[in-house]
């Protein structure tokens, strides 16, 4: 009986293991579709109930996420957010974290997708200006013995704008021509071009108020005669956002070229990228004009002129030919005339 | 008969220099004056713009607040032009949707008695006698039954004060308030933005499958350098692009650790070297180069063949605007010294990818 009884335990162990494997190692999605950025427009006292998609997508391997409230600043002068995961950090001045409630943790399975509720509350006492945090999705990979884990995360940045008298104060930097690096981390802001045409134009902002500024403005290119070349009708196309605090650059390409692609889930993506505009070689002069201010908040105004030449190589050897002509058809001339006068001086004397 | 002294080729080439200089500070000097400074008309001070309700296409009141440009001007008319710019461009377009056609003129504080001369569907002029505005006056004009423009984002009132009573002509002040459109909430936009992202030793098929998400690099020497490799692909719509951070540590065992590069170094056996880069190599043989129709670039410090680092929080690949699919290969390379203390080295690598904003 007793063998009978370690032959059926046996056989129900196994039967169990081979059911639910011991750990997750290698069973685990790694892959997810989030909503990149959620705005809310609330007043002091309201809340909102939303949902945010997320999506496993991979087709054979269910998802499990940890969600967090985690803030964020700027990492840089571009718009990369440097999320604060340190769980001793201070709470940011313009967190939404105690206005936040969400799930802890989820679990989609492979292929599908799920709702995620989100609830913002504003305190009837909460004061006028811009809020933002990050909810970050980590990507549970389970336990391995392995030397090296990878795992996948992501996050939604949130933004929430409580309107009222705010204190709006941007302060103007730098503007000009723009040669950015590769990433557009960081760049050059350049008078001369030579090697290429300038195909962007930046500016700098820092943000001193309490409302997270997205400027908006029209940036005019004049050649050196006066007329108009190039009108950026937007400034400020992909309405970067200057967070609190922040020197920000924001950057137009002088000559814009969008390419739509298809994505593998049907929706467009349009793809930007900088063209050169065409410029002649000469000098150019730039006028900017942003106009920023909440709705209630008095608008203000920033402008700026820069100039930058652009003079391929060829154009300066030209303008050298031309001077050098110019120069030595002027200095045979006065040779000419000189000789001439010394003839007429030694005439004269005898 | 006396002659005449030979030129010294000194003497030449300084006249020549000092004549060209003087030609080419000419030119340049006109280039500099040809363009004309960029001025600004006077300005309606303290400009406020207050609207009952910003969703799109919605009716709205907006009310104007302001005093009159300094120095008591004489008004008779103001033009109130509804623009996707502010003055710098000479022309105005009217966003799309706004309707000012049926717009009333319901409230007037300051200075008053103005009525509606002519409206169309983005322009509205007012009229009155002419009189002598107070400059340190505020002055209040709110239009009832505007409907707002239907795109999301910013738009601008230019409004132009006239000595004359039909804004035609002695035009005394041009001045911008700054308007905006949000979205209401829980309407979806027309493209719902999405990023996708995933992470695994192999990617096939646009994320959907996958390989493992652990690898092993075997056991250590300080001879030979063991390497291995992970992938992950990025794709977006959303305009600002996104951005893939390093997150996680060097391998650690207790608390002992192979030190991480922390700048791009080449792999040199027998030093203490954890490190990755998104390149194909040759020293040692791993990786691939970036992959897809996407515009997602890689970031400086781990985009050269064979040098290799690892910092927590370096950002990895970006790209600037919308893009699809790019695929990356990441290589990791560990090289170890002669007197590692033994133990089993581990540790977590997690890339973070966030839309940009």
């Amino acid at each position: 009986m007793k063998r009978f009884v370690r032959v059926v335990a046996s056989f129900l162990i196994f039967s169990i293991a081979a059911l639910f494997p011991l750990g997750t190692a290698n069973a685990q999605s790694n892959a997810l579709s989030i909503t990149p950025r959620k705005n809310y427009n609330l007043k002091a006292g309201e809340s909102v109930n939303d949902t945010i998609s997320v999506i496993n997508l991979n087709k054979t391997e269910d998802l499990v996420i940890k969600l967090t409230i985690v803030d964020f600043k700027a990492q840089d002068e571009s718009g990369t957010p440097a999320l604060i995961k340190d769980p001793n950090a201070p709470t940011t001045a313009w967190s939404i974290k105690p206005f936040t409630t969400l799930p802890q943790q989820l679990s989609i399975a492979a292929g599908k997708s799920t709702q995620v509720p989100i609830t913002v509350k504003i305190p009837s006492d909460q004061g006028a200006g811009s809020y933002y945090s990050a909810i970050q999705y980590a990507v549970v990979t389970g336990t391995g013995k392995d030397q090296v884990t990878i795992a996948a995360s992501s996050a939604t940045l949130v933004f929430v704008n409580v309107p009222g008298v705010a204190r709006e104060q941007l302060k103007f930097e730098q503007f000009g021509a723009f040669v950015p690096n590769k990433g557009d981390t960081n760049g050059t802001f350049d008078g001369i071009y030579i090697a290429h045409q300038p195909q962007v134009m930046a500016y700098r902002l820092t943000n001193q108020g309490n409302i997270a500024e997205v400027p908006q403005g029209a940036i005019v290119i004049k050649d050196m005669f006066g007329k108009t070349v190039k009108t950026i009708e937007d400034a400020n196309p992909k309405k970067q956002i200057v967070l609190l605090g922040q020197t920000r650059r924001i950057e137009s390409c002088i000559n814009p070229q969008t390419q739509k692609t298809e994505g593998q889930s049907g929706a467009e993506v349009d793809e930007v990228v900088c063209k050169d505009p065409g410029l002649k070689p000469g000098r150019y002069t730039a006028s900017l004009r942003l106009l920023y201010g909440s709705n209630g908040n008095e608008t203000r105004e920033i402008t700026a002129v820069a100039s930058f030449w652009y003079l391929p190589w060829w154009s300066i050897i030209a303008f050298v030919a031309i001077v050098a002509l110019i120069v030595g058809v002027v200095y045979f001339l006065v040779r000419k005339i000189r000789d001439m006068r010394d003839v007429r001086g030694r005439r004269g004397r005898r | 008969m006396k002659s005449r002294p030979a030129h010294s080729i000194i003497t030449q080439a300084g006249r020549f220099l000092v004549v060209s200089i003087f030609v080419i500070s000419g030119l340049a000097t006109s280039f500099v004056h040809l363009t004309p400074a960029f001025a600004d008309a006077p300005k309606l001070q303290h400009r406020i713009l207050q609207m009952t309700t910003q969703l799109e296409g919605a009716t709205s009141d907006y009310t104007f607040r302001f005093k009159y440009q300094t120095g008591n001007p004489l008004i008779g008319s103001l033009r109130f032009d509804f623009c996707t710019t502010p003055y710098v461009t000479e022309t105005c377009d009217a966003p799309a949707g706004i309707d000012t056609s049926a717009a009333t003129l319901t409230t007037q504080v300051g200075e008053t008695g103005f009525t509606i001369l002519s409206q169309t569907a983005s322009e509205i002029i007012i009229t009155r006698p002419v009189l002598q505005a107070d400059s340190s006056r505020d002055i209040t004009y709110t239009f009832s039954g505007i409907v707002n423009p239907t795109a999301v984002g910013q738009f601008a009132v230019r409004v132009e004060t006239y000595q004359s009573t039909d804004a035609t002509t002695l035009m005394n002040s041009q001045s911008d308030f700054a308007g905006s459109i949000v979205i209401a909430i829980n309407v979806n936009a027309e493209v719902p933005p999405f990023l996708d992202f995933c992470v695994a030793e192999i990617i096939a098929d646009y994320c959907q499958t996958s390989g493992s998400n652990f690898f092993d690099y075997g056991d250590f020497s300080d001879t030979t350098t063991r390497f291995s490799q992970t992938q992950f692909q990025v794709a977006t719509n959303a305009r600002n692009g996104y951005v893939v951070v390093l997150e996680g540590n060097t391998l650690t065992s207790s608390n002992h650790l192979i030190d991480a590069l922390d700048v791009p170094t080449a792999s040199a056996e027998g030093s203490s070297q954890f490190g990755i880069n998104l390149r194909a190599n040759s020293t040692p043989a791993i990786g691939q180069d970036e992959t897809g129709v996407g515009i997602g670039s890689i970031n400086t410090d781990y985009d050269t063949p064979d040098l290799f680092k690892f910092a927590k929080g370096d950002v990895l690949a970006s790209a600037t605007t919308g893009s699809n699919y790019n695929l990356f290969t990441v290589s990791y390379i560990v090289n170890v010294p002669p007197d590692l203390p033994a133990g089993i080295y581990n540790t977590t690598v997690t890339y973070v990818c966030t839309g940009a904003f």
